[in-house]
C-alpha cells in the first residue's frame, strides 16, 4: 500500500512526531459539553431551557486503535463527533488532538489538524455533493489542504482511492444517484482518507445499508485500519456491529457515558444495568438460545434531555434504582484495567448475579405482566 | 409450512408486477407458503426483495395501475381473496386480517386522535356504541402497556412518542380480535431496548388472542425467537424456507448462508473476518434469466446461470431455490 501515502510521506512523519501526548493517546476529550438551547415564543423568542445533548464526557483514542460509541437514538452520539471536529462548537470541554488543545491552535496548526481528523456520516444519500462527479468528491480535500502540485498527480491519486475501496477507476466520471448505498459509503471512505488522515469519526457508516452490504463496509474500514493504522471513532446503534468493530466500547446514555471497556469485557462482564439491558435486547440468530433466554425489558421510553433526571438519568427505567440514585450523580469508577463504569450499585448487581430483582419484571405498565423469567 | 389443511392462509404461485416508465418491475415471482393457524411465519431478505409487496397483495393493496397482481392464489379461511368483490375485501381488512404498515403514515392519521381511530374500527366492523368503543379503545391501549390510558387515547399521534406510536398502531390492529396479523417491520425505526418491549409484546398478545402473525423484517435474528417458520427472500423469490430451528442451525441456500455470515455475534473476535457477500442485489427491472443470486454466490456454476432453479425439497417442510448441494459444492 506504498501508493497511498505518495506525496505525504513528511506529513505522517510529521503527525506521528506530535501524536505522543503525555499519555500516548492520539485524541483525547475532556468533560466535552453540548448544550443547544430550546427557545420558546414565537414574536419574542426566549430560551426556555437546554437539550442536555453531550453532558460531560471524557474519552480518549489511542493510535491505530477503534473505540466504539454506541446508545439509543438521541442519546448525543452525532453531537460527541460534531463537538470534537469542532464541526458544531461545544459548549465546554476540551479535545486535544496529537497531544495539543485544538481550540489553542494557530489556524494554520489547525487546518493542519483538520485535515489529520475527517469524519464518514451516516446517510450515505445525503452527504455527497449530487452535482459533483465521484473523481471531484473525491479530488476536493487535495485541492483544499493543497496536497499535490499538478491536476495529472492528483487525478493519479484519486484513481488510487477508488481501487482502495473496491470502485474501478471509470466510477470517476460518474455521479452519486449512480450508485447504491453501500457504493456512496465506499466513496465516502475514499474521500475522507484522500488526505490520510490518522482519525477518522465514522458516524454509523453502515446502518442505512442491507446487512448483506454492511459487512463489506466493515471489512473495508478493517482492512484500511490495518494498511494504515488510522485510529476510528465508531459511532452505531448496533451493539453487535460496535463490538465486533471496536477495540474498546464506550456505553452512551442520556447524553452520558455510562461504561467504557474492552469489547470482550462488554460481552462477558458488562456491569452498568443499561449495559446489561441492551445486551440483552439484542436479537440473536439461535432460536433455541433465544427461547431460553432472560430479557431485560426496560419500562418507559428514554427521557428528554431538555430536563434529564436528577441523579442518575438512567434511574427511571432502571430495574435496580435505589433511593440514592435519584439523589446522587454516579461517577465513573475504574474497576479493573481499562474498564470503568458509573453506577452506585454495580457491585451489588454484579454479586446478585445480575438478575433484576423481582419489581423489574414488570412491563411498562402494571397491567401487562412479562412473560416472567421462570 | 407443510400442506395442512388447517391452514389458515394459503399462499400459492403469487406474482406481482410494476410497471413504471423505466420499465416492469417484477417485484414478486411466484411465492407459495403457508400459515397454520396459530403460527408465527418471518418473512426476511434485503430492501427490494419484494416482502411488503408480497404482503400488500396478500391485502389487495397493491397501488393501481401500476401495479398488478399477475398470477396466483390467496387462500384465507377457505376463500380466494383474489377474487374475492371490493367490499368483500373490506369486510375482512382490519377486521379478519390486519396489518401493521411499515409506513407509520400508512396507519395513523395524524388529524384524528389514537383513540377515535380505533372506535371507527370497532364501529364499523363490531357495530360496537359510541361508549361501548371508547371503553374498549382505553382496554386496548391499556393492553399494548400505554401508561394512563384514559388520558393517551384523547392524543394525537404526534403526541406520542415513537415506541407509543407502535404501541398504538398494535392496539388498532388487534381492535378486532384478528385472526391474522401482519406486522411490516413493526419495530425497525425503533430503539433496541423499545424494539425488545414491542416484540414481546407481539409474543403476548399473539398467545393471549391466538392470532397467526406474519412477522417482516430485514433482520434475521430478530424472527429467530418468535417464528416457527421462517421464509427467505431474494429479488421476488423466496429462496429458502422451513421451520426455524432448520434455516438457522441448517441452512441450505448459499444466500442464507452469506446472510448467517455477514452478521457480527455478540462473541466473535475482532480478528474473525465477517464473510461478507460480494456486489450488489440485481436490478429489479432486468432481472437475469438463471438463479437471481448467481452473480453473487460463491456456490454458483455455469448451470446456475440459465434457468430460475426449481423448489427443492432438502428436509421436512424445508425447501430452496438452488441447484448446489452446500455440503459438497456439487450439483445436487
Ligand atoms: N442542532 C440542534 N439543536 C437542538 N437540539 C439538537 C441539535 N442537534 C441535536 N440535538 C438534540 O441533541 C440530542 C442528541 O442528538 P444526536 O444527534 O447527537 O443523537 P444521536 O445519539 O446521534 O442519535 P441517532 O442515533 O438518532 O443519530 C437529541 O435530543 C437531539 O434532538
Ligand atoms: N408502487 C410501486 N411502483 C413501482 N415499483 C414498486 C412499487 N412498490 C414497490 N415496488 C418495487 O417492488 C420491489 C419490492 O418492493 P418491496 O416494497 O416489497 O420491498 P421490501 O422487501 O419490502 O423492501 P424494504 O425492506 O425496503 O421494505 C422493489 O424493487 C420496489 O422498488
Ligand atoms: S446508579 Fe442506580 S439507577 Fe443508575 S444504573 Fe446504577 S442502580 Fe440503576
Ligand atoms: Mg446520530
Ligand atoms: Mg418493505
Amino acid at each position: 500500500m506504498s501508493t497511498a501515502s505518495t506525496g505525504s510521506d513528511s506529513d505522517r512523519v510529521d503527525g506521528s512526531e506530535t501524536a505522543a501526548s503525555r499519555n500516548g493517546a492520539l485524541l483525547e476529550v475532556r468533560n466535552l459539553k453540548k448544550y443547544f438551547p430550546v427557545h420558546r415564543g414565537t414574536f419574542i423568542r426566549r430560551i426556555s431551557g437546554h437539550v442536555h445533548a453531550v453532558d460531560d464526557v471524557t474519552f480518549k483514542v489511542n493510535p491505530g486503535e477503534t473505540l466504539g460509541l454506541v446508545g439509543e437514538s438521541g442519546c448525543g452520539k452525532s453531537t460527541t463527533g460534531y463537538s470534537l471536529m469542532h464541526i458544531e462548537e461545544p459548549t465546554s470541554g476540551e479535545v486535544f488532538f496529537e497531544g495539543h488543545d485544538i481550540v489553542q491552535l494557530s489556524v494554520q496548526e489547525r487546518r493542519s489538524a483538520r485535515r489529520r481528523m475527517q469524519m464518514i456520516f451516516q446517510d450515505p444519500y445525503g452527504s455527497l455533493n449530487p452535482r459533483m462527479t465521484v473523481g471531484q468528491i473525491i479530488e476536493e480535500p487535495l485541492i483544499v489542504h493543497n496536497l499535490y502540485e499538478s491536476k495529472a498527480d492528483r487525478l493519479s491519486r484519486t484513481q488510487e482511492l477508488l481501487e482502495l475501496v473496491g470502485l474501478a477507476p471509470y466510477h470517476a466520471a460518474r455521479y452519486p444517484h449512480e450508485f447504491s448505498g453501500g457504493q456512496r459509503q465506499r466513496i465516502a471512505t475514499a474521500r475522507a482518507l484522500a488526505v490520510t488522515p490518522t482519525f477518522i469519526v465514522c458516524d454509523e457508516p453502515v446502518s442505512a445499508l442491507d446487512v448483506s452490504i454492511q459487512a463489506q463496509i466493515i471489512n473495508l474500514l478493517q482492512d484500511l485500519q490495518q494498511d494504515f493504522g488510522v485510529a476510528y471513532l465508531f459511532i452505531a446503534h448496533d451493539l453487535k456491529v460496535v463490538r465486533h468493530i471496536s477495540d474498546r466500547v464506550a456505553v452512551m446514555y442520556l447524553g452520558k457515558i455510562v461504561e467504557t471497556t474492552v469489547s470482550d469485557e462488554l460481552y462477558d462482564r458488562p456491569l452498568h444495568p443499561y449495559t446489561r439491558a441492551l445486551l440483552s435486547a439484542v436479537p440473536l440468530p439461535d432460536p433455541d438460545l433465544e427461547r431460553k433466554r432472560e430479557r431485560i425489558i426496560l419500562p418507559g421510553d428514554v427521557p428528554s434531555p431538555i430536563n434529564p433526571p436528577s441523579g442518575c438519568n438512567f434511574h427511571p427505567r432502571c430495574p435496580w434504582a435505589q433511593e440514592r440514585c435519584s439523589q446522587e450523580l454516579p461517577q465513573l469508577e475504574t474497576v479493573a484495567p481499562g474498564h470503568e463504569v458509573a453506577c452506585h450499585f454495580w457491585k451489588e448487581i454484579e454479586d446478585g448475579g445480575g438478575v433484576p430483582p423481582v419489581s423489574a419484571a414488570i412491563h411498562a405498565t402494571s397491567t401487562t405482566p412479562t412473560a416472567s423469567p421462570e | 409450512m407443510t400442506q395442512n389443511a388447517q391452514s389458515l392462509l394459503q399462499i400459492r404461485d403469487l406474482a406481482v408486477e410494476f410497471s413504471t416508465d423505466d420499465g416492469i418491475v417484477k417485484a414478486v415471482n411466484g411465492v407459495s407458503y403457508e400459515v397454520p393457524a396459530g403460527h408465527a411465519i418471518g418473512i426476511v431478505g434485503e430492501s427490494g426483495s419484494g416482502k411488503s409487496v408480497s404482503q400488500l397483495a396478500v391485502m389487495r393493496l397493491i397501488a393501481r395501475p401500476a401495479g398488478r397482481i399477475t398470477r396466483g392464489e390467496v387462500i384465507f379461511d377457505g376463500e380466494n381473496l383474489l377474487e374475492a368483490s371490493e367490499s368483500g375485501m373490506r369486510r375482512i381488512r382490519g377486521n379478519r386480517i390486519s396489518m401493521i404498515f411499515q409506513d407509520p403514515m400508512n396507519s395513523l392519521n395524524p388529524v384524528y386522535t389514537v383513540g377515535r381511530q380505533i372506535e371507527e374500527s370497532l364501529r364499523l366492523h363490531q357495530g360496537s356504541s359510541k361508549d361501548e368503543a371508547h371503553a374498549r379503545a382505553i382496554e386496548l391501549l391499556d393492553l399494548v402497556g400505554i401508561p394512563s390510558p384514559e388520558d393517551r387515547v384523547k392524543d394525537y399521534p404526534h403526541q406520542l412518542s415513537g415506541g407509543m406510536q407502535q404501541r398504538a398502531m398494535i392496539a388498532m390492529a388487534i381492535a378486532c380480535n384478528p385472526e391474522l396479523l401482519i406486522a411490516d417491520e413493526p419495530s425497525t425505526a425503533l430503539d433496541v431496548t423499545i424494539q425488545a418491549q414491542v416484540i414481546e409484546l407481539l409474543g403476548e398478545l399473539r398467545e393471549k388472542l391466538n392470532m397467526s402473525v406474519i412477522l417482516i423484517t430485514h433482520d434475521l435474528a430478530l424472527v429467530a425467537g418468535f417464528c416457527d417458520e421462517v421464509a427467505v427472500m431474494y429479488a421476488g423469490y423466496i429462496v429458502e424456507q422451513g421451520p426455524a430451528r432448520e434455516i438457522f442451525y441448517n441452512p441450505q441456500h448459499p444466500y442464507t448462508l452469506g446472510l448467517l455470515g455477514s452478521v457480527p455475534d455478540l462473541k466473535s473476535s475482532r480478528d474473525e473476518k465477517l464473510e461478507a457477500i460480494p456486489g450488489v442485489p440485481p436490478d429489479m427491472l432486468a432481472l437475469p434469466p438463471g438463479c437471481p443470486y448467481a452473480e453473487r454466490c460463491s456456490f454458483a456454476r455455469d448451470e446456475c446461470l440459465t434457468v430460475v432453479p426449481e423448489l427443492q425439497e432438502v428436509g421436512t417442510a424445508h425447501t430452496i431455490r438452488c441447484i448446489v448441494d452446500v455440503k459438497s459444492g456439487a450439483l445436487r
